[in-house]
Order: structure tokens, then C-alpha cells, then sequence
């Protein structure tokens, strides 16, 4: 089966025609519009400045800066759409197969939850199910092995920071 | 200066200094040995470590993490083809063949002694002329800053990976995401829909770990399994390096090292460059420019010297004007201010024997870097095929550690992992994410250089920059012409690219 790749040049090749809808226009439309929304919603997002007997103390109004930015984002989102259709790039997420897409979800997944679980359990408790959890996901059959690293890598962070640099983590929750 | 230079040196021997950069070195190699880590992704890791320790430690310890990953790139990439790090491309040109012909060995010493060469000389030359340019650099005020600043986030975007307007996209994505938590100048909140933990702006830690080392983890597993290297290196690694065969090299080492240096000090080009272009310069030099990709020593020690010759040029930018030039140096830039150092023309004036001390340290770990990595190679060798179904579950651990420890804070790893899969979503979409955190770091400076700009200018901006200030109106001047020729330049790049690809089915068929 032949790989898919980037396509730089112009033609009838492939079949497929400089003015077909590509991610590079779905990625300049959302970009573009969310641009616009918070454009839009600029006095929402920036507090008024402090003022001292009626006068602003900063020199440069703080929505200036923020304004420019968000212009700037949104003509170039335009820029970008209207140059979407020359650029024949690859989407590198096409190369990924469905598995591909489980695998890092689950890891976002498993991120998550370790974010969530962290003050609960603890560092040790926390870091030894994630590694012994994702090792095994990720095709790891040795165990033994698994368990091992799982329980000693984090009990060895964890000693680390806290004893020799002296940085506080979530200690185990049943000690 | 030299007051500064001479405690410097005092300051810089020191022995926790030597041992944290010896810690440094090996973990670098370490980490560039194995297939598809980064040194950046190292770094960005191994960063919050450096907070805990004196500036002095925790600096160098990250300096010998950068010398010791990139030439630990050059390890796979001589052994199995695979360049360990992005620096270490030009290396799988000869490296590979040397390894078939049985000489593995004379490759990975040509490339550790060519790249402690390269890294030693650059800086030298850092340390000779940063004292005058950080001298200029103090008589620039606010409207000066503000205009480099401006200028480097163009060529910084501009050398980066892609189509030109997605880089401008993501320098513009980075400067909003800058703009989070409070203004520079009025303490205004911006930005923080209404989460208290924004209130301080996005922290530079999670942020950089999010987007360096979290999507070549999640690049990783895509195919669990599959890319796990499970074969062998080929077994016999040969003779060693003899003297008469670096000395037919040094000519060669000595041009990547000049051109290494010259691409270091120049803001977003970086290893990757300077490697392809020493390589190039090297065979067009050579009497026998047809053994190049065939197992020529000589393309190993041009990539080699090159690619750790920027090391020292980079920190020019960083340390006299602020500005990193490439992501190593942004992480840098973290670790600095995490200490209370803003880099910058002041800091050469406040700290000046800590920035030499500094800079010795540099000098200093190459010589370390040379007996440390003769005397590991062989053991570096092996971890080529180590499982990463052990690794890469450890590196999440270290990468979940590295986030929290900066604030102990549990929304930091959620800030984390939301930047980790905007980074993972950028690389699919082939947006480079470098524009992003240079505009994420250097937005706040730019703004607060404007607001600056505009109270002495009491009203008349135009007038006071462009007559009133001749570097600044230079520099905004040079802008255009020079984001016009970065884009022809990058124009008849994707042309000549489209020419290959165009070409490249006539050869396979």
C-alpha cells in the first residue's frame, strides 16, 4: 500500500485539486473564529484598569496590547484560509491508525486522573499504579519487572525531592 | 569585566558545580542515547531539579544536560540510524555505513571528540566577545528592547519548521497565551475565565513540559509495540580512533566549528542547521566529496562539530538581551528567572561574576564532558534497545513530577497536559510549536517595553522612535525587509522541496 505524503506541487496527480477543502481550512476557520469570540468578548476578559482620583495609574491601557493581539490572530486566520488551498501538506493524524488514537487517550485519560488523584493518595501510591498501569498498557509482559520499577522509581523521586532537595510532595496517605 | 571575569573563575570551581555537571553530562547522554527523546524534552524535565539548587549548581547541571544530549544523539544515529535528537540528523549520512563496515567505535569516538571540540572552542569565543555586546546592550532602553524583540520573534519564526503563516499563527497563539494572568505594567487581570489559578498567569514549567516532552510520548505509543526497538546493535564495535585519522578531520572540525558558532548567535536557527550546513560545507570541500554517505569519518566530525558549536553562541542572545534563540535556551531562560535573575544587559551589570562563573562552567564541563563520555560510550551503546514500555511510563512519572514540584500545585498538571495535547495536536496539523513558547516568553517583555516606550514618549511615539532613537527606528525599519527575505528564502525552499517530490516518483518507478 502506498504511504500518503505531503503533495508540495501543484497537478492533476492523486486526483485531488488545489481548491479541495483541507484540515489546514478547518484549522484557519476555528482559529478565525475563536479569534472573533474573544474579540468580541474583549471587556469580559480584561478587569478595568486601577484608576487613582479619576486617573488610570498605567501608561498603556490594559486592553491595548491584548486587542493588537487578537487582530493580529484573526487576519492572519484569513491569511491562512485563503492560502489553505496551496498548501498540499500531509495531516499526520491520517497516519494514525485507530488504535493509535485509543492508546493516547488513554494515556491523556490516565494523566488526568493521576492529576486528580495526586493530593489524595499521594506521590508514591499515585506514581506506582500510574507506571505499573501504563507499562502493562503500553505491551509490557515481564511483571515482576513492572512491579518492581512501578514501586521503586517513584519511592526514589519522592526520597529525592523530599530528603536531598528538600521539596515537599503528597506524602502516602496511610502513614 | 575582567574584575568579573576573574571571580567568576573563582566562583565556577566549585565542587558541587563539577559534580552536578558531571550528573548532568551523563543524564544528557543518557537521555540522547535513547531513540526519540530530545535533549529539549530532557531539559524541560529535568528543569525543575535545577530550582532547588544554588544558581551556580543548578545551571551548569542543566548546561551539561544540553552538551551531553546532543552528542548522546549521535549515538543511535552512528549505531542504528535513528538520530537520538533532532542535531543529530547529519550524523545518520555516514555514521550508519561506519557502523557496517565494523567501525562504530572510530565513529562514536570521532563524534564525542569533534563535538567536545566544537562545544569548547564556541565558548571560547562566547566568553571573548559577550563582555562587549552585553557593554552595548546597556545603553539600550525600552524602545531598543522592545524593537530586537520584535525583530528576533520574526527571524525566530521564520526559521521555523513549515508554511511561514502557521508560524506567524502559533508566535501570535504564544503571545496570547502570555497575556494570561496579569498585565505587566497595572496589574490588571486578563484572560483568567474566572479560574483563580490563572490569577499568576500560566507557569512556564507545566507549559514546557506540556509541549516539549508530552507529544513525543504520546508520538510513542501510537503504535504500542511496533516502534519499540527490539533488534540488535551490531555486535562488533572495531578499532578505535587513531591519532593520524583526527588530524586528517581537524580542517573539517575546524570549519563546522566556525560555522556552528556563526548559525548559534543568529536567533531560531539552531543544532539542526548548523549541522546540515557544516556537512554540506564539508563534502563540498573534499577532495573525495563521493565517500560522503558512505561511511565517511569526516561527515561525522563536520555534523558533530557543528551541531555543539552552537551551544556557547546561543546564550549570547539569552544572556545580554533576554532573548533565547531556540527552545534549549527558553528553558534556560526558565531556570534564570527561577532563580531571580532576569538575563538581560542589567544582569551583566548586578551579576557579572555569577554570568562568567557561568561561563567558565561551560568551558569546564567540556573537559569533563571528554572523559565522561569516553568512558561511557560503550555502555550508552546498549541502551539504544532498551523497552520503552518501561521508559516512556517513567518519563510520564518524571514529566508529572517535574510540573508539580514547580507551585505544588494540581492544576499545574492539568495546565500540563492540556499544553501536552495542544502540542500533540500542532505537530499532527504540522504547526511548530518553537514560535508559541518564544512568544509566550518574550510577549510580557515586549508589552512592558512598549508601555515604557509609550510614558517617555510623553505623547509623541512616532516622533520619539523613530528620530529621538536610531537603534530602535533601525531595527523596526530592518523588520520588513528582513520577514520579506525570510519568506522568499522560505518560498524557494518549499519550491525546491517540490521539486524533489515531484522528481522523487520518477526515481522509485
Amino acid at each position: 500500500m502506498e504511504k500518503p505524503r505531503d503533495r508540495l506541487t501543484r497537478g492533476k496527480a492523486g486526483g485531488t485539486s488545489w481548491r479541495k477543502w483541507s484540515f489546514n481550512h478547518v484549522a484557519a476557520l476555528v482559529i478565525g473564529v475563536v479569534a472573533a469570540a474573544l474579540l468580541a468578548t474583549l471587556p469580559q476578559h480584561v478587569a478595568r484598569p486601577k484608576a487613582l482620583l479619576g486617573r488610570v495609574l498605567s501608561g498603556l491601557d490594559p486592553a491595548l496590547f491584548p486587542e493588537a493581539i487578537l487582530w493580529a490572530l484573526l487576519a492572519l486566520a484569513v491569511a491562512y484560509f485563503l492560502l489553505a488551498g496551496r498548501l498540499h501538506e500531509l495531516n499526520l493524524f491520517r497516519t494514525v491508525e485507530p488504535r493509535g488514537f485509543v492508546n493516547v487517550g488513554v494515556t491523556i485519560a490516565a494523566l488526568i486522573a493521576y492529576a486528580i488523584a495526586l493530593p489524595h493518595l499521594g506521590f508514591v501510591a499515585t506514581g506506582a499504579i500510574l507506571v505499573m498501569g501504563l507499562a502493562a498498557f503500553y505491551g509490557n509482559r515481564n511483571h515482576a519487572l513492572t512491579v518492581a520499577i512501578g514501586a521503586l522509581v517513584p519511592a526514589a523521586i519522592y526520597l529525592g525531592f523530599t530528603r536531598l532537595l528538600h521539596v515537599s510532595l503528597p506524602e502516602f496517605p496511610f502513614l | 569585566m575582567w574584575d568579573f571575569f576573574v571571580q567568576g573563575v573563582g566562583l565556577a570551581l566549585r565542587l558541587d558545580t563539577f559534580f552536578m555537571m558531571s550528573a548532568g553530562l551523563l543524564l544528557g547522554i543518557l537521555v540522547g542515547a535513547l531513540p526519540g527523546f530530545t535533549t529539549t524534552m530532557a531539559l524541560a524535565i529535568l528543569l525543575p531539579i535545577s530550582f532547588f539548587l544554588d544558581p551556580l549548581v543548578g545551571i551548569p547541571f542543566l548546561i551539561g544536560v544540553t552538551k551531553g544530549g546532543i552528542f548522546g544523539g549521535s549515538i543511535p544515529a552512528i549505531l542504528v540510524s535513528i538520530p537520538g535528537t533532532g542535531a543529530s540528523v547529519a550524523t545518520t549520512f555516514d555514521g550508519p555505513a561506519l557502523t557496517k563496515k565494523g567501525q562504530s567505535r572510530k565513529a562514536m569516538e570521532m563524534a564525542l571528540y569533534a563535538s567536545v571540540f566544537g562545544d569548547t572552542a564556541s565558548d571560547v569565543i562566547t566568553m571573548l566577545f559577550i563582555a562587549p555586546i552585553a557593554l552595548v546592550a546597556l545603553k539600550f532602553g525600552p524602545p531598543e528592547l522592545g524593537a530586537i524583540i520584535l525583530l528576533s520573534l520574526v527571524v525566530i519564526t521564520a526559521s521555523a519548521t513549515g508554511v511561514f503563516v502557521k508560524g506567524l499563527i502559533m508566535l501570535v497563539i504564544g503571545l496570547f497565551f502570555g497575556l494570561v494572568g496579569q498585565d505587566p505594567l497595572g496589574g490588571v487581570s486578563r484572560f483568567t475565565f474566572g479560574l483563580f489559578d490563572l490569577r499568576s498567569g500560566i507557569p512556564l514549567l507545566p507549559m514546557l513540559i506540556g509541549v516539549f516532552a508530552l507529544p513525543e510520548v504520546f508520538e510513542a505509543i501510537e503504535r504500542k509495540g511496533a516502534a519499540f526497538l527490539a533488534g540488535h546493535v551490531a555486535g562488533r564495535q572495531g578499532d578505535r580512533l587513531t591519532l593520524a585519522e583526527f588530524r586528517r578531520c581537524f580542517r573539517t572540525i575546524l570549519r563546522s566549528t566556525g560555522i556552528g558558532a556563526a548559525i548559534g548567535a543568529i536567533p531560531g536557527m539552531g543544532q539542526v542547521v548548523a549541522a546540515m550546513v557544516g556537512y554540506t560545507a564539508a563534502k563540498n570541500a573534499s577532495p573525495h566529496p563521493e565517500r560522503f554517505g558512505k561511511g565517511e569519518l569526516e561527515g561525522v566530525a563536520a555534523a558533530e562539530a557543528a551541531n555543539n558549536a552552537v551551544n556557547g553562541p546561543t546564550m549570547v542572545p539569552l544572556l545580554t538581551l533576554g532573548i533565547p534563540g531556540d527552545n534549549v535556551t527558553a528553558i534556560l531562560l526558565g531556570a534564570f528567572i527561577a532563580h531571580g535573575l532576569r538575563p538581560g544587559p542589567q544582569l551583566f551589570q548586578d551579576q557579572g561574576a555569577l554570568v562568567f562563573a557561568i561561563l567558565v562552567a561551560m568551558v569546564l564541563a567540556n573537559a569533563m564532558f571528554l572523559v565522561l563520555g569516553y568512558l561511557t560510550i560503550p555502555f550508552f551503546a546498549k541502551l539504544v534497545t532498551i523497552r520503552k514500555s518501561l521508559l516512556l511510563p517513567l518519563t510520564v512519572v518524571f514529566a508529572l513530577t517535574g510540573a508539580y514540584v514547580y507551585q505544588s500545585s494540581p492544576f499545574d498538571l492539568l495546565l500540563m497536559v492540556f499544553f501536552g495535547v495542544f502540542g500533540y495536536v500542532a505537530k499532527k496539523l504540522r504547526f511548530d510549536v518553537s514560535p508559541m513558547v518564544m512568544g509566550f516568553i518574550l510577549g510580557p517583555v515586549l508589552e512592558y517595553s512598549l508601555g515604557q516606550t509609550l510614558s517617555l514618549a510623553q505623547g509623541d511615539f512616532l516622533g520619539f522612535v523613530f528620530v529621538d532613537r536610531p537603534i530602535a527606528s533601525a531595527t523596526l525599519l530592518a523588520t520588513p525587509v528582513v520577514t520579506y527575505l525570510l519568506w522568499r528564502r522560505a518560498l524557494r525552499l518549499r519550491r525546491e522541496q517540490a521539486a524533489r517530490a515531484a522528481a522523487a516518483p520518477a526515481h522509485e518507478h
